[in-house]
């Protein structure tokens, strides 16, 4: 039981917690710069990530789990070129769930949530490909 | 340039970047995959070690789910107060002030 406690929380809960509070600083940071300043546009910026992130990074975790099991035998570099393509659909589907949760709390105009919610997404996935490339390169040097 | 288009310049920019320095690099930095897959793949690990790692990998899917769960219920019960408290605003107000 100890064993899996500190299995779960080194290898999901901790990354999933830096995941959270990086694509909350990143797209918080977009939002004003979008213009969606006021303190419920911020509040309802950090809700809608509570709500989807940690489903998505719980999505590509078992997804990993999934893909190994049925297609493992192809090695790591096939399952990571497979990966690729759920983790593109699993952001599409954060973006769309973002727009749909910020239109119907801030009541406001659907285009300008669709933006702010593609931009937001895209910037914070950008954001974790940075750090997951340098996070990889401290952690598993050649 | 709209931001629009400037947050997929700048998307297209950051995963050329990722994958050239990866192939400078030589390893793959495009998801540190080693890491999600470090606790199932070891393999010079007996068969029973690697069934028991795939078992503790499964329970600690099913784990981290019940922890996304709670955090949806807080977010959700936060948007629902910013809801309450917002009042509707015209359909593209924000469209209006960002042109």
């Amino acid at each position: 039981m100890t064993r899996l406690l500190d299995s779960a929380l080194w290898f999901f809960l901790v990354p999933m917690g830096v995941s959270l509070v990086g694509t909350i600083v990143v797209e918080e940071t977009v939002a004003l710069f979008m213009g969606f300043r006021r303190g419920r546009d911020l509040i309802a910026v950090a809700a809608v990530n509570l709500v989807t992130n940690p489903f998505v990074v719980w999505a590509a975790y078992l997804s990993v789990f999934l893909l190994f099991r049925a297609v493992g035998a192809l090695g790591n570099a096939a399952l990571l070129w497979l990966l690729v393509p759920v983790v593109v659909a699993l952001e599409l589907c954060a973006v769309l769930a973002e727009w749909l949760l910020l239109r119907w709390a801030l009541k406001t105009g659907s285009r300008a949530t669709l933006k702010l919610s593609f931009v937001m997404n895209a910037t914070s996935f950008a954001a974790g490909l940075v750090a997951g490339a340098v996070w990889a390169l401290l952690a598993f040097p050649r | 340039m709209g931001i629009t288009r400037r947050a997929l310049a700048f998307l297209a920019a950051t995963t050329g970047f990722v994958i050239a320095a990866s192939s400078v690099a030589r390893a793959n930095l495009i998801l540190p995959y080693p890491f999600l897959l470090s606790p199932i793949v070891e393999p010079n690990r007996a068969a029973e070690v690697q069934a028991a790692q795939g078992w503790y990998y499964a329970a600690s899917i099913a784990l981290t789910f019940g922890v996304s769960l709670a955090f949806a219920v807080v977010g959700a019960s936060l948007l629902w107060a910013v809801k309450r408290k917002t009042r509707p605003s015209a359909p593209e107000s924000y469209d209006e002030s960002n042109r």
